[in-house]
C-alpha cells in the first residue's frame, strides 16, 4: 500500500478553510497522480492503492464538510463512488488471489498424496493410481475451486467495466477541475454556492 | 492537599435576555466538570429592547447587583476562573458596552460579548460533553432574544445559524393576556415558523432529522409539564402549549418552581420548539441540560490561557491575556467566525476518539459483524483527521496516539477482511451446485480457522486499549469524554 503524500504547508495558526484547502489540494493531486494507471485492468496493486488514495481524498472531503459546503457534497458523493466500484474490483483481486492459493496448496497435496500411493505401489496397482490421479472424483475440491475462480474472473472484468466508466464520465464532467477548485484559496465565486451560511 | 481539592473551580456567568445564570463547577476526573452550585435570577434585561434599542436603567442597576452578589457566592466556593458572557440584549443594545464598563468596574468581572455563532460554539461545545450526538442532530438553544439552531452529523458541527427568535422577544410584542391566549401563542409559533422558513438547508441531508435537542432554560421548564420526557414529540409539545394557555404567570411558577417573570414567557418559548419541531420533523426531541455555561466552564477549566481571577491584577490585564475565544478569528471569506485550526482538529480528534471508543465494546462483543467494521471505520476517519492534525499538536504526545490510531486499523483489518470474505463464500456456496460445494467448505474452512486467530489477536490488543491508559490521555490531551457521561446535578436552566 502507498503510503499518504504528506502535507507540508498545514499552518496551525491559519484558519481552518485554508488549512482544509492545502490539505485537499495534496489528496487531489495524489489521487490524480495514479490517472496514467487507470486504462490497466490488469495492475492489480495500482489499483488498489487509487482506491486508498480515493478513501484518504474522501475523508478529506468529509474532515472539513463545513468548510467546503454543497460543493464538497457533490465531491464526496463521486469520489466515494468510485471509492466503491475500486472496493468490488479488490475483493474480487482478494479472492481471485485466495482461490488461486487454495488450488495450488490442494494440487500440491494431491501431487503428494500420488506420490505417496506410488512410492507403496505394486506394479499392478500403478495404471489404477495413475487414472484415479488423472481423473478428478465427483467431490474433488477443485471443482468448486475452478468454478469459483471463473466466477471471480468474470465479476472483476464487469467490475473494471463499471469502474472505468464512472471514470471516465467524471472526467468528461470535470470532476479534477472541480476538485482543484476547491482546494484553492479564495474559491472560485462561482462555486460559492448560495449555501455560504454553511462556512461555519 | 487531596487531588479533588487541587483541581481548579470556576464560574460560568451568562447573561442573558430573561435571566443571569451562573454554574460553579470544578475540573473532574473525566476531564468534565462537576458541578458544586448554581444560581438564576430572572432580570429581563432584554425587555422593552426592541421598542427602545436600549436596555433600560432599571434592569441594568438589578442585573450589576445580582453580578456583584454571583461573583461573592462563586468566590466563597473558591472559584479561581470566573468567565462571563452576554448574548443578544447586550449585543443588540446600543447602551451594551456602557453596561459591561459597569459590570467590569462595579462587579470587578470582564464578560464578553459573543455572537450567535459562538453562543452555539459554546453550547455544541458543552453538549459534546455529555450528549450522544451521533446521527443527525439539530440541536435548539431558545434564549429570550435570540435562538440559537446547530446541526450536527455524528457529533461534528455543520451549520450554526442565530436567529432573531427569543421567548421574551416574542412575548413581547405578541402576547398580551395572561394566560396567554391561544390564537397569541398560535401567534408566536407562526412568527416563529415564518422566520425558520427563510433558513438555508442546514446542512442535513434532506429530510433527516434523527434528533432535536432543546438546551437552556425553554427546554428544560417544558419537561416539567410533560408526561414523559424519554418520548417527546411534536404532539406532546402541543399538549403542553395548550396546558400553558390556561395557566397563569402565576400559576405556572407555582406548579413547575420557576420565578414567575420567567413563567411569563415560557409560552412564546415553547412556540419556538413546536415551530422548529414542525419544519424539521425529527424523529424524536430531547431535553439537554448541557449548555454556554458548560462549554464556558470547559473552557475555562481546561484552557491554560483562561482569566484567573485571584491572580494580582488579572482582571486588569486580561484584554490581553489569549482566552480560547480570542483565538478565533474572524473568516474574512465567509463573514462567519472561523474557530482556530487547533481547536477545531482537537474537538474533531475528540469527537472521533470517541467513536471509536464507543465502538470497541460492539467489536468484542462479536455478535455483530459490522461491530468490527465500524471501530475500523471510525478509526480511518479518526486517523484523517489525525495525519492531517499533526503539525498543530507535540509530537511528543501526539505521536504516540496518532500511532495507537494506526494499530486499531490494522488490528481490526484482519477480522473484517475475513469477515467479508465469508460473506461473499457463503453467499456463493448458497448459489453454487452442489460438487462445487467441496472446495467452497475447504476454503469457507480456511477463512474461519484466520478469523478465529485474527479474532483473538485482535479481542487482547482491544482490551490491553480498554485497560491501558489510552483513555485518561485522551482525556487530558484532547477533552474527550465518553458517553453516557454524568449529567450536571442541576439544570442550566434551573432556579430551584
Amino acid at each position: 500500500m502507498s503510503r499518504a503524500w504528506p502535507v507540508h504547508d498545514v499552518d496551525p495558526d491559519a484558519s481552518v478553510i485554508d488549512n482544509a484547502r492545502r490539505v485537499l489540494a495534496v489528496r487531489v493531486a495524489e489521487f490524480y497522480s495514479f490517472e496514467p494507471i487507470v486504462p490497466y485492468p490488469e495492475l492489480s496493486a495500482a489499483l488498489h492503492d487509487l482506491r486508498i488514495s480515493a478513501k484518504r481524498l474522501r475523508y478529506t472531503l468529509e474532515l472539513f464538510r463545513p468548510q467546503f459546503g454543497k460543493a464538497g457534497e457533490r465531491q464526496i458523493e463521486r469520489v466515494k463512488a468510485i471509492q466503491e466500484e475500486l472496493g468490488t474490483l479488490h475483493d474480487h483481486d482478494v479472492r481471485i488471489d485466495l482461490i488461486g492459493d487454495e488450488l495450488s496448496q490442494l494440487m500440491v497435496e494431491q501431487s503428494r498424496m500420488t506420490q505417496s500411493e506410488i512410492a507403496d505401489a505394486s506394479s499392478e496397482e500403478l495404471a489404477a493410481i495413475a487414472t484415479a490421479a488423472l481423473r478428478a472424483p465427483p467431490d474433488d475440491p477443485r471443482r468448486g475451486l475452478i468454478a469459483l475462480l471463473g466466477r471471480e474472473h468474470t465479476g472483476r472484468r464487469a467490475a473494471y467495466t463499471r469502474f472505468r466508466e464512472l471514470w471516465d464520465m467524471y472526467a468528461r464532467d470535470g470532476m479534477r477541475r472541480d476538485l482543484v477548485a476547491l482546494s484553492v484559496t479564495p474559491l472560485p465565486k462561482q462555486l460559492e454556492n448560495s449555501d455560504a451560511d454553511s462556512l461555519i | 492537599m487531596t487531588a479533588e481539592a487541587m483541581r481548579p473551580i470556576g464560574a460560568a456567568i451568562d447573561i442573558g435576555s430573561n435571566s443571569i445564570k451562573m454554574t460553579i463547577a470544578r475540573a473532574s476526573d473525566d476531564g468534565g466538570i462537576e458541578q458544586l452550585d448554581w444560581a438564576s435570577e430572572v432580570v429581563r434585561l432584554g425587555e422593552g429592547l426592541d421598542r427602545t434599542g436600549l436596555l433600560d436603567e432599571q434592569r441594568v442597576e438589578t442585573a450589576i447587583e445580582t453580578l456583584g452578589r454571583f461573583v461573592a457566592q462563586a468566590r466563597e466556593h473558591g472559584a479561581t476562573r470566573i468567565v462571563g458572557v452576554a448574548t443578544e440584549a447586550t449585543r443588540a443594545a446600543a447602551n451594551g458596552a456602557t453596561f459591561l464598563d459597569r459590570v467590569r468596574a462595579e462587579a470587578g468581572i470582564d464578560v464578553r460579548v459573543i455572537d450567535g455563532q459562538e453562543e452555539a460554539a459554546l453550547t455544541f461545545r458543552g453538549l459534546q460533553a455529555g450528549t450522544d450526538l451521533t446521527g443527525s442532530v439539530v440541536v435548539a438553544d431558545i434564549g429570550g432574544g435570540s435562538t440559537e439552531l446547530i446541526s450536527a452529523r455524528d457529533g461534528v458541527m455543520q451549520m450554526v445559524k442565530s436567529l432573531p427568535l427569543g421567548s421574551g422577544r416574542l412575548t413581547d410584542r405578541l402576547v398580551v393576556a395572561d394566560p396567554p391566549r391561544p390564537d397569541e401563542i398560535d401567534a408566536c409559533e407562526r412568527e416563529a415558523g415564518a422566520v425558520i422558513q427563510t433558513l438555508p438547508p442546514l446542512g442535513l441531508p434532506s429530510g433527516e432529522t434523527d434528533r432535536l435537542i432543546v438546551v437552556g432554560g425553554t427546554g428544560e421548564y417544558m419537561a416539567r409539564l410533560l408526561a414523559d420526557v424519554r418520548c417527546i414529540d411534536l404532539k406532546a409539545v402541543r399538549i403542553v402549549l395548550a396546558k400553558l394557555a390556561t395557566l397563569s404567570a402565576a400559576e405556572l411558577a407555582d406548579e413547575i418552581d420557576i420565578p414567575e417573570a420567567r413563567a411569563r414567557v415560557l409560552p412564546a418559548g415553547v412556540a419556538v420548539v413546536a415551530a422548529i419541531a414542525s419544519s424539521l420533523h425529527p424523529n424524536r426531541i430531547e431535553i439537554s441540560r448541557s449548555g454556554v455555561r458548560t462549554g464556558l466552564l470547559l473552557e475555562a477549566l481546561y484552557d491554560s490561557a483562561a482569566v484567573k481571577v485571584d491572580e494580582p491584577a488579572a482582571i486588569a490585564e486580561s484584554a490581553e491575556v489569549p482566552t480560547y475565544d480570542d483565538r478565533r478569528q474572524p473568516n474574512a471569506e465567509s463573514n462567519t467566525v472561523d474557530e482556530s485550526f487547533r481547536e477545531t482538529m482537537r474537538a474533531l480528534i475528540a469527537e472521533r476518539w470517541r467513536v471509536v471508543w464507543k465502538a470497541i465494546p460492539v467489536a468484542l462483543e462479536g455478535t455483530d459483524i459490522e461491530g468490527v467494521h465500524d471501530v475500523r471505520v471510525a478509526s480511518r476517519r479518526l486517523r484523517a483527521a489525525m495525519d492531517v492534525a499533526q503539525p498543530a499538536f507535540p509530537g511528543k504526545w501526539y505521536k504516540p496516539l496518532h500511532r495507537t490510531a494506526k494499530e486499531i486499523t490494522s488490528a481490526l483489518g484482519e477480522v473484517r477482511d475475513r469477515d467479508v470474505l465469508l460473506e461473499a463464500l457463503r453467499g456463493d456456496r448458497s448459489v453454487a451446485t452442489v460438487v462445487e460445494h467441496p472446495g467452497i467448505d475447504r476454503l469457507i474452512d480456511r477463512v474461519e480457522g484466520e478469523r478465529a486467530l485474527a479474532r483473538a489477536e485482535m479481542e487482547r490488543f482491544l482490551r490491553q486499549l480498554l485497560d491501558g491508559p489510552l483513555r485518561s490521555e485522551l482525556e487530558r490531551r484532547f477533552w474527550m469524554t465518553g458517553a453516557p457521561a454524568s449529567e450536571p446535578t442541576a439544570p442550566e436552566g434551573g432556579t430551584q
